[in-house]
């Protein structure tokens, strides 16, 4: 079983990843800034995280770089709000990028695709 | 004729500048540069005026350094020459009045100022009568010549139409008999330059040109010249007025966009969050409901009401951010099959019929996929919106040639009320609506990515009958090359 660790400021967005995740058979683990999230990275493992670009503390994009430091191969997913970043996910290294939207498909193909599952 | 010529002579000398002065007085009632040049033109062919048989006028191209035909007066045939200046003759009131209050038609549709106007004459080409008036500055009378010494040539061989109404050379061969016809041109002096020339000739009366009816027509001309160089500096003013109006207005419009674009990246982040939470959840409590409890319904108004509000961020967003498209080979007809099921909910219900016509093979066209997605499903959603009891919705996708180039259409039509004339030329303008809820950004997107895609936008509203939406696009002859051969690389 895959394991997802999600990276949100907003509670209600972390809980509904993490039980829209679970519900797809995957094991997930939240952080709700970059600090908690680098905390977690070496004892939870993740095959996979999504970021949120927007966090009090250490935003989306330094959490990456710090993230890459210790772990070059693990597939990230910026998730934000904000749409003009989009063009720019490659060169944070990241691997995709998705607009926040209620409708979970595209969050949820975009995992299985980088997983491999698709 | 009185006794003495010396008294002959000023007489006739009184009646010309008295003339000259009431076809200025003519010239001074307009700055319109279109009936400028319709008065200068009928002042040279009026009978109480300078009385030629026709005259044409050309005007100098500076940029193009050119000399292009623009107007011309006269009658078709003797015949009907006969009739004008009888109907002429009959008419009361001083020339100028007569000539301020010409009527000008909308459209001439004379065959002669039609052939004048596709004149265009290099002013290089020196050989020419009209570029040598230019360049020289100076009256040409063409008299009547037993010989063919005396004649100056146009330039035919380069498409000059001139040659079949006036004297000029066409293949060697003079294209009238030069016994019985003449013909002269003036220039048109603005400040300091010729502007333009006027060409006259006495094709029905085959009354000869004489130095003094030439002399005359310079005077006229220079005073002409002064009035049309002032309608050109006039009608200039007021291009460059409206130019100057149309800029403003695109500077406004964008520092508009500027200002909804920063409202709206602050707005998105701070309601789109919350958006998802009420929305996301609001799925998961529809999957648990059962379907006979009313809940069912309430979480699904819920689910709708944040989709909406999730596309008026998007749409708002799209419409304020220069995105630039990421272009990947895509085939047209996943891409409608995808909008059109991003819009399925609506062909549940059974009230619309669907017709698809796609063909068979189609070339990859090289597009934003996520782009093209998003126009083609506003344009499915606005069909689906004017059909509100039933009707059907036509997609069609076509390949088409044109001028050796090949093009990708897609046609989206309903069969609902259309669109209000009225209300035509703005639907492609951002934040204008006719509908009760939204935004007014869909079609103005919907544009927008079009064009970024160097494609064409269409519509064919038949009123009370549906709209019809046509797509063009043009197809790279390396994506038919790949089609033809079966192999794609993305």
């Amino acid at each position: 079983m895959n394991k997802i660790l999600v990276v949100d400021d907003e509670e209600g967005i972390r809980t509904l990843y993490k039980e829209e995740l679970e519900d797809e058979g995957f094991i997930v683990e939240a952080a709700k800034n970059g600090e908690e999230a680098i905390e977690k990275l070496r004892l939870f493992q993740p095959d996979l995280i999504t970021l949120d670009i927007k966090m009090p503390g250490m935003g989306g994009i330094e959490t990456l770089k710090q993230i890459r430091e210790q772990q070059r191969k693990v597939p990230i997913i910026l998730c934000s709000a904000y749409g003009e970043y989009k063009q720019d996910f490659t060169t944070w290294a990241s691997d995709a990028y998705v607009v926040k939207c209620a409708d979970l498909t595209e969050f949820k193909s975009t995992i299985r695709r980088l997983l491999g599952q698709l | 004729m009185p006794d003495n010529p010396d008294a002959y002579d000023l007489q006739r000398r009184v009646k010309q500048l008295s003339t000259l002065w009431e076809l200025n007085k003519a010239l001074l009632t307009t700055v319109n540069f279109e009936r400028i040049l319709q008065m200068t033109l009928t002042a040279v062919t009026i009978g109480n005026g300078l009385g030629f048989n026709r005259a044409m006028l050309f005007m100098v191209n500076e940029k193009e350094e050119s000399l292009g035909g623009t107007m011309a007066v006269g009658p078709k045939s003797a015949e009907e020459a006969g009739r004008i200046w009888a109907a002429l003759s009959q008419k009361q009131g001083s020339t100028s009045d007569l000539i301020s209050q010409l009527e000008i038609p909308p459209q001439s549709n004379s065959l002669l100022n039609d052939l004048v106007k596709r004149i265009r004459v290099p002013l290089e080409q020196e050989q020419c009568i009209l570029s040598r008036t230019v360049l020289e500055g100076k009256s040409f009378n063409i008299q009547a010549s037993r010989t063919e010494e005396g004649w100056l040539q146009t330039l035919c061989e380069h498409g000059c139409h001139l040659g079949s109404e006036v004297g000029c050379h066409v293949g060697g061969q003079l294209s009238r008999e030069p016994r019985d016809y003449s013909f002269a041109t003036v220039p048109l002096w603005g400040k300091g330059k010729v502007i333009g020339v006027i060409l006259v000739d006495n094709l029905y009366n085959r009354n000869p040109i004489t130095d003094e009816d030439l002399h005359y027509l310079s005077m006229f001309s220079n005073q002409a010249g002064m009035a049309i160089e002032n309608a050109l500096l006039y009608r200039n003013l007021e291009e460059v007025h409206h130019e100057l109006k149309e800029t403003q207005a695109l500077l406004v419009h964008r520092e508009k966009m500027v200002a909804l674009g920063e409202l709206s990246a602050t707005i998105a982040h701070e309601i789109r969050n919350p958006l998802v939470s009420i929305g996301g959840f609001a799925r998961r409590l529809y999957r648990t409901i059962p379907d006979e409890a009313p809940e069912k319904r309430y979480t699904q108004m819920i689910m709708i009401e944040v989709a909406r509000l999730e596309k008026i961020l998007t749409d708002t967003f799209n419409y304020t951010h220069d995105e630039p498209p990421e272009f990947e080979k895509c085939d047209l007809r996943d891409i409608l099959e995808e909008s059109l099921s991003m819009a399925s909910d609506e062909f549940e219900s059974g009230k619309i019929e669907l017709v698809k016509e796609f063909p068979q093979e189609v070339p990859k066209l090289m597009g934003d996929p996520r782009q093209l997605k998003h126009a083609f499903f506003n344009l499915i959603s606005n069909a689906l919106q004017a059909m509100t009891d039933q009707g059907r919705l036509s997609i069609r996708l076509y390949l088409f040639s044109k001028n050796g180039s090949s093009y990708m259409r897609v046609e989206v039509k309903d069969t609902g009320k259309g669109i209000d004339p009225e209300n035509l030329h703005n639907i492609f303008n951002p934040f204008y609506s006719t509908k009760e809820s939204g935004l007014g950004l869909g079609l103005p997107i919907v544009h927008k990515i079009i064009a970024s895609h160097r494609g064409q936008i269409e519509v064919d509203n038949c009123q009370g009958k549906g709209v019809t939406f046509i797509i063009t696009f043009p197809v790279r002859e390396n994506d038919r090359e790949e089609h033809v051969r079966g192999q794609v690389i993305v």
